[in-house]
């Protein structure tokens, strides 16, 4: 009797062991910046249904995706050696972060993956994930865009004798002037990003060359520079343009858009409020193409939100997979019709197609979809110095736009500092 | 007399009430054990750690060297740190005296007696300091828009020059100011308190002498209340040491692009010596130099502190029940 009891007691132990014994899925955790929402078609909803879809289709691995966590956050949990296995840090510190071991270079992962397909995305989105695009290397994978254009009042700029929109900077600045009045604002350059990368892409400034060096020194950045005090000048001195920034910038977007009531004849918009600008336009009762418009500018400045993979990750590989799955075409596709269901811009070529043919997407994101297919954008060259060199400029160039300093003394600030920066991230 | 002339009785005594002594002591640090683990976590490992750091060239990520005074040496060759000392004294001389006069002046009204609905008017004047600093930054980033601000229309009507508040950097400062100000609710509760405090008997016996009433104010209600005015001043001035979050927020609206959420507004005139510091240990990722920069402002806030209790000490009678 005792013999079958210890009998029964073994097999009942090694049956509780079985399920023990079996492989635990692996999960992935991926921390991300986009908003919780209600809304089923907010890009960060469409992130969690891509996960849940994923979940539902494996058994070996599986996707715990936690939305609305904060940048600073993310870098103190990793610094401690913790953290999840993916995270979603701003584009500017991918390499930063990469170079100091904090996140993993991905190189090998992405020539290896077929199925990855990196010739879908357009080259230039890979330079906000390394120093010098995938020849170089590459510490994050780009999941979206935002870009630069132009949105201008058709009529405006053809009473001032303007058929067509023009096409170079200098075109630009004579149509501001043309324009611009007492109650019509020509240009006011007064935007976001106007302090480090739009005017300079636009421009044509190369800020650091192939060994890395600071090149902010050119005439690409005095000309850039000095397109913006120019612009400031028109609009009557740099408190006038700050002024009428702060007061107008609420009404963008909306049925009040000076753009739409006639109060700018040009204004520049981004990625984000395109389809916001539609929906305004037409709750106005304003025709696209007709009351308003959008343009390109003569090259582009490029924005990217990234993906990077946590150096404390136990699973690399699953955590690449997974990478690769909420950053491939299928799931691109889907976030591409983001954003309210409005459109999210993304660097996959075959994304952007999607967006081009839906028949939900508006005309002002087709626009932009379009010019980024064709890829005449740039980005602010990303290393381990980007902070320190994105303050420099962002500080000389307003010191020289408010007439506090000279252009040459701006140029030659800028360049020291940036250099400084560079020196004491190689220390 | 010595232990060894104590009679038999007194000795037990002692050894035993000994033996006891240390059972509570024992029992008083059992229970205290959570807060003195939690202070010695939590406070006094964090400040070794960091006064350890600033001698390093620690990053978050990568190898820490030891650097010696470098960060320090550094700190003093920043042109941008020199810029944020520059607007955080401003916030300390200026901001800090503003704000207490005021709260003391809302304080002195609001202890009039024989005024109707004095209750809801000290609530009224408490409730700013109920809305979290954020909230008042977004909030007052309406009231002083420069166009459309109810600040500037009110300062338009009666023919006054209206600022650019948020935009012009001589006025980004006060700005701020303005804002703070209408929080002071906070200081002036404890200035309310201690002008309750002072005996009534003294203001009956200077109006027989014929004092007027701004003669008992600063004859008789600023000496009592002193050591008020001292605590609520030396609060004040380690929160502008420590000015942040009204900065971040003002700024990262003024300022656009990369810069955001830690740029110093137009021509750095709201970069303060913390915003300085968060910039560099979580934009920059030198944590090193930034704990260098705790470091220092905790040396300045606790010199500041002392040359404050010093001097007032001497003008402060502290009054005796």
């Amino acid at each position: 009797m005792k013999k079958f009891l210890a009998l029964v007691l073994c097999l009942i132990m090694v049956a509780t062991m079985v399920p023990a014994l079996a492989e635990e899925p692996i999960t992935i955790t991926v921390w991300s910046r986009e908003a919780e929402s209600q809304d089923p078609t907010a890009v960060g909803s469409r992130f969690v249904a891509l996960a849940e879809k994923w979940n539902a289709e494996h058994e070996d691995i599986k996707i715990d995706f936690v939305l609305a966590q904060s940048h600073d956050g993310m870098i103190t949990a990793m610094a401690n050696k913790g953290g999840p296995d993916i995270v979603d840090l701003l584009w500017q510190y991918a390499v930063p972060v990469g170079q100091k071991g904090g996140v993993l270079e991905l190189s090998e992962y992405i020539k290896n993956d077929a199925e990855f397909n990196v010739d879908d995305f357009f080259p230039n989105a890979w330079l906000t994930c390394g120093v010098v695009g995938l020849e170089g290397e590459i510490y994050a994978v780009p999941r979206s865009c935002n870009s630069a254009y132009m949105l201008y009042n058709p009529a405006i700029l053809k009473a001032a004798g303007y058929e067509e929109f023009p096409t170079t900077m200098e075109g630009i600045l004579e149509a501001a002037k043309a324009c611009h009045t007492e109650e019509v604002m020509g240009l006011n350059p007064i935007s976001p990003w106007r302090d480090d990368v739009l005017f300079y892409a636009a421009a044509g400034v190369q800020w650091s060359d192939a060994e890395g060096n600071v090149t902010f020194d050119s005439e690409e950045s005095r000309t850039a520079l000095k397109f913006q005090k120019d612009l400031i000048d028109v609009c009557g001195g740099f408190e006038a343009a700050s002024e009428w920034s702060t007061t107008y910038s609420n009404t963008f977007c909306t049925t009040s858009d000076p753009i739409l009531t006639g109060g700018a004849a040009m204004r520049f918009i981004f990625s984000w409020s395109l389809a916001s600008m539609f929906q305004a336009g037409d709750e106005a009762g304003k025709v696209y193409g007709v009351d308003y418009a959008m343009a390109n500018l003569p090259q582009g400045m490029l924005t990217c939100a990234t993906m990077q993979i946590n150096a404390n990750t136990e699973h690399p590989d699953e955590a690449w997979k997974v990478l690769a799955y909420l950053n491939g075409e299928e799931a691109m596709a889907d976030l591409a019709m983001g954003l309210e269901n409005r459109g999210q811009l993304v660097p996959r070529k075959s994304a952007l197609e999607v967006i081009v043919n839906a028949e939900e997407i508006s005309e002002t994101m087709k626009h932009a979809a379009r010019a980024l297919s064709e890829g005449n954008v740039v980005n602010f060259t990303n290393s381990a110095y980007i902070d320190g060199y994105l303050s420099a400029v962002g500080t000389y160039a307003d010191e020289y736009l408010r007439g506090y300093i000279d252009l040459e003394e701006a140029i030659e600030l800028i360049q020291e500092d940036a250099e400084k920066a560079k020196e004491d991230a190689e220390k | 007399m010595t232990s060894s002339s104590l009679p038999m009785d007194a000795k037990k005594m002692r050894k035993k009430s000994s033996i006891q002594e240390r059972r509570f002591a024992r029992q008083g640090l059992l229970f205290a054990s959570p807060w003195i683990i939690g202070f010695l976590g939590f406070t006094i490992f964090p400040i070794i750690m960091a006064i350890y750091y600033s001698f390093t060239d620690y990053d978050m990520f990568g190898t820490t060297n030891w650097v010696g005074w470098e960060n320090y040496i550094d700190i003093f060759d920043d042109r941008y740190t020199g810029r944020a000392v520059k607007n955080t004294i401003y916030i300390a001389l200026v901001g800090v005296p503003i704000g207490q006069i005021t709260a003391l002046f809302l304080a002195t009204l609001l202890n009039k007696k024989n005024v109707k609905g004095m209750p809801i008017f000290r609530t009224i004047f408490y409730l700013p300091t109920l809305v979290p600093a954020a909230a008042c930054a977004l909030l007052f980033l309406w009231v002083l828009n420069g166009k459309n601000g109810i600040l500037n229309i009110a300062l338009s009507s009666i023919g006054l020059k209206a600022p650019g508040w948020l935009t012009d950097p001589k006025w980004t400062k006060p700005a701020l100011i303005i804002m703070d100000t209408w929080r002071c609710g906070g200081a002036m509760i404890i200035y309310l308190a201690a002008l309750r405090s002072v005996p009534e008997t003294f203001y009956e016996a200077a109006s027989l002498d014929g004092a007027n009433n701004t003669q008992k104010f600063w004859n008789i209600t600023i000496p009592y209340i002193a050591p008020t005015i001292q605590f609520n001043g030396l609060m004040a001035m380690i929160g502008a040491f420590q000015y942040f979050v009204q900065a971040q927020i003002f700024s990262s609206i003024t300022d656009y692009g990369s810069n955001a959420a830690a740029g110093g507004g137009p021509r750095n005139s709201m970069l303060f010596y913390c915003l300085h510091l968060y910039r560099k240990a979580f934009k920059q990722m030198e944590m090193g130099y930034a704990c260098a920069m705790a470091v220092l402002l905790a040396i300045v806030v606790m010199i500041v502190s002392y040359l404050i209790m010093y001097f007032s000490e001497k003008k402060i009678t502290y009054s005796v029940e």
